[in-house]
């Protein structure tokens, strides 16, 4: 985001208005950002799989969008991974602070309702660092 | 829990959205897109430093652009004011008559404070602030002469923020047909615990037991019963939470950093003052709802206990709430008063009297609302030695109100008064606010809260302020700078025609419901029929007759204003440089100085040349009021 002004344009009173600095006049991102909040809220609080992965992927994937388009990152799936692997901390955190047990019979157990939201968490962010993954191998082949 | 096939789902979908974005990227870069041929009436492209924008609805969907954002806040909040407004008319006819009949076969009384709970906080959350975020993002970089505001895509990002978020809100309508267990909210817009933590979707308590024949609150709630409805609409208002916090971060530093070189803080005008003020409202209390809603949700889905009775209890709810409540009534009203003195002059031909004085009450409001949060628990038990104080606070806001009233005034005194729509707004706002302030200083008195608190006082004191003021200042708004963002100008006849029937549906209404509260009716009630006094059900049943005369008077108001808007949008009398006349009174407007430069470079890029002159609401003297310079 150029904000610099342009100054020697400014001297007549529309001058600020005419020449100056671009800003940006469409962006994808901002809509995908509340939208991934939104969803991604909803799933973890009232505790809906489906919608904590999709709000996620799309919140973590709009952020990475929008800090590429803006210039503050250079690579948007390095910065995809990143988030992805802050998603899946979290998850395992809530995961395993509640009891939430790998292995056994049952592969994953989710004794109560809080560690089920902790593995949504944990299917959300591993999702996130695969796109990534495959993302950043993508554009390195083109 | 069925894992596998949720996994199953879940990566299914979680491919579908991939794909999606896969899709959308690779349309690169959005800026190679060859804009909107001509221009058209829908705000017009004038591209200044802007680059080009993308045609059609994906315009809509991807603008981070301000004006394209304003408009945007505006429909959202329109929309939301018919929702809000078509549930208080069913609350309304309900309660032309004492018993419960015209709700009865769909709900009763649950369905009542369903429509309550929804009808407050839509037109809070939901219709207020975003309406006011509509001016500011269209008006404000162009009052302070800056490009567009400080971070345009966070500014897009608080919009769309909005719209899930009244989806949350309004989920429990959409989805109690379809589950047993879920209703819309039965709250009401303060969400007090217990209530707000334990309450079913049939309106019954879960988290109760009866002791002695009484029933007590315990800390055991059922989960399993709880209505989740009520956990959507917190899980919206908090979406709305942080929208609000974001726009009013970007507002604070579009005034700080973006103002034009010619626009010293000497120079600011008055809307944006009112604008700053608000933001640092907004930026110090909409956390502390966060909060308190977080801790809601919490106690509801995971049995923490912060406001259960042996946690931090009921009344830690009501501060914090109120700590955020009593600054979102002064979020509000401020930029409805700084529209007020910003449109007054301008039709009173001559400037705003005592300028510096409306800017210092602006921010002794914005100080001292923070300051009296607690009258609005003067009859919750607090202690006596508190309430004192903050019946001291509370009568000292007054001040800062009232000056800001004899300013207003005093600016029209033997001013040159031209009764246009926007005027006739602005003087029913301040008549409004009069007897709206004057009813608030009376509640802040504690011994006369106590016997008018939860009666239909309380609700008449804060519609004089809120319909009758603010929304007063909204219309007011819309009129006066129709012209800039349509480019068009609306059908006179209509608006005055809005005006009266607006004007004289909020007097029979809330005027009624003062009435009622000295007659002791209590707010939140669905019906009045068990009331036995001799005498009094007749005098209730009169008044809530008037008061829905009112209401519908009111609606038949906002219908005539809507074919208006539209109708003159589409096919209204393209307007001139000056359609206000402004020019003539040397009280030139940044934002129609900007409105002019577009229609200039729009003729100059081949543009229609708008032959027929202004046909202005008022742009020639008033002495004749019906004189040929009116609209078809
Ligand atoms: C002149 C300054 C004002 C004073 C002294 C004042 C005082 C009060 C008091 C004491 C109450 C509590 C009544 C009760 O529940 O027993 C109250 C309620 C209320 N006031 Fe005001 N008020 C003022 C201005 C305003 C303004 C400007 C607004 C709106 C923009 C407003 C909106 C409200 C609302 C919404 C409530 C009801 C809250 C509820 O219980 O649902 N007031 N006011
Ligand atoms: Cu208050």
């Amino acid at each position: 985001m150029s904000k610099e002004r342009v100054e020697d344009g400014a001297a007549s009173s529309e001058g600020n208005r005419a020449v100056t600095d671009h800003k940006p006049s469409a962006s994808l991102w901002p809509m995908f950002i509340a939208f991934g909040l939104a969803i991604a809220e909803v799933g973890v609080v009232v505790g809906v799989f489906v919608f904590t992965v999709i709000g996620f992927l799309m919140f973590t994937g709009a952020v990475a969008g929008i800090l590429a388009e803006a210039g503050y990152v250079e690579r948007p799936w390095v910065a995809l991974g990143v988030l992805g692997t802050v998603v899946l901390a979290l998850g395992i955190a809530v995961f395993g602070a509640f009891g939430g047990v790998v292995g056994g019979t049952e592969l994953v157990a989710v004794p109560n309702a809080v560690a089920y939201r902790g593995l949504s968490m944990i299917s959300a962010g591993a999702l996130t660092i695969l796109t990534a993954g495959v993302g950043s191998i993508r554009s390195e082949l083109t | 829990m069925g894992l596998s096939g949720e996994l199953a789902l879940t990566l299914l979908t979680g491919v579908l959205v991939l794909i999606v974005f896969a899709l959308a990227t690779r349309f690169d870069d959005w800026r190679t897109y060859t804009p909107l041929a001509g221009g058209g009436a829908l705000g017009g492209e004038t591209g200044y430093g802007h680059d080009e924008k993308p045609g059609g609805i994906v315009r809509w969907l991807t603008t981070v652009d301000h004006k394209d954002i304003g408009i945007l806040y505006g429909v959202y909040a329109i929309v939301a004011f018919a929702w809000g407004g078509l549930a208080v008319m069913l609350m309304r006819f309900e309660l032309a008559t004492p018993a419960m009949d015209v709700l009865a076969s769909v709900g009763g009384r649950a369905f009542y404070n369903q429509l309550l709970t929804s009808h407050g906080i839509t037109m809070l959350f939901l219709f207020g602030t975003p309406i006011l975020a509509a001016f500011s993002n269209y008006f404000i970089p162009l009052l302070i002469g800056a490009d567009d505001m400080a971070f345009p895509r966070i500014n897009a990002i608080a919009f769309w923020l909005l719209p899930p978020g009244a989806i949350l809100i309004w989920a429990g309508f959409f989805l109690a047909p379809f589950f047993d267990g879920i209703a819309a909210s039965m709250t009401s817009w303060t969400m007090y615990p217990p209530q707000a933590v334990a309450q079913t979707a049939a309106g019954q308590d879960a988290m109760s037991y009866e002791y002695a024949g009484r029933v007590i609150a315990s800390s055991e709630i059922d989960t399993a019963a709880l209505n989740a409805g009520t956990d959507l609409m917190l899980l919206g208002l908090h979406l709305t939470g942080v929208s609000a916090t974001m726009g009013a971060i970007n507002f604070i530093a579009t005034i700080f950093t973006e103002r034009g070189s010619d626009v010293g803080w000497d120079k600011l005008d008055i809307f944006s003052w009112t604008i700053l003020t608000q933001s640092a409202l907004i930026l110090f209390s909409f956390p502390l709802l966060g909060s308190a809603i977080v801790m809601l949700l919490l106690d509801r889905n995971f049995a923490t206990g912060f406001f259960a009775v042996e946690g931090g209890g009921t009344i830690l709810y009501q501060h914090l709430f109120w700590f955020f409540g009593h600054p979102e009534v002064y979020i509000l009203v401020l930029p409805p008063m700084g529209i007020i003195s910003y449109v007054l002059p301008r039709f009173s031909g001559r400037k705003l009297f005592g300028f510096k004085f409306v800017v210092y009450s602006t921010l002794a409001i914005g100080v001292l609302s923070f300051g009296v949060w607690a009258h609005h628990m003067f009859a919750s038990g607090i202690d006596p030695r508190l309430r004192a104080g903050f019946m001291a606070v509370s009568l000292a806001i007054a001040i800062p109100s009232a000056v800001k009233t004899f300013n207003w005034i005093t600016t029209m005194w033997n001013g040159n008064i031209r009764l246009t729509t926007p005027m006739l707004f602005c003087i029913g706002f301040i008549a409004n606010f009069i007897i709206g302030g004057v009813t608030g200083v009376f509640l802040a008195a504690v011994p006369v809260d106590l016997i008018l608190h939860d009666t239909y006082y309380v609700v008449g004191h804060f519609h004089y302020v809120i319909m009758g003021a603010i929304a007063f200042a909204v219309f007011a708004g819309v009129y006066y700078w129709f012209p800039i963002v349509s480019g068009r100008m609306y059908q006179r006849t209509l608006g005055k025609a809005h005006f009266w029937t607006t004007m004289v549906g909020t007097n029979l209404t809330f005027f009624a419901m003062i009435l009622l509260g000295y007659g002791g009716m209590p707010r939140r009630y669905a019906t009045y029929n068990g009331v036995t006094a001799e005498g009094i059900i007749g005098y209730f049943t009169n008044l809530h007759v008037i008061a829905t005369v009112g209401a519908f008077i009111l609606l038949v108001g906002q219908i005539i204003w809507l074919v208006n808007m539209v109708q003159s949008w589409l096919e209204g009398p393209v307007v001139g440089p000056d359609p206000w006349n402004l020019k003539e009174d040397g009280l030139p407007s940044r934002e129609f100085d900007w409105h002019a430069d577009r229609i200039e470079t729009t003729l100059a890029d081949g543009g229609e040349p708008a032959e027929d002159e202004p046909m202005t609401d008022g742009g020639e003297p008033v002495d004749a009021d019906d004189d040929a310079a009116g609209d078809e």
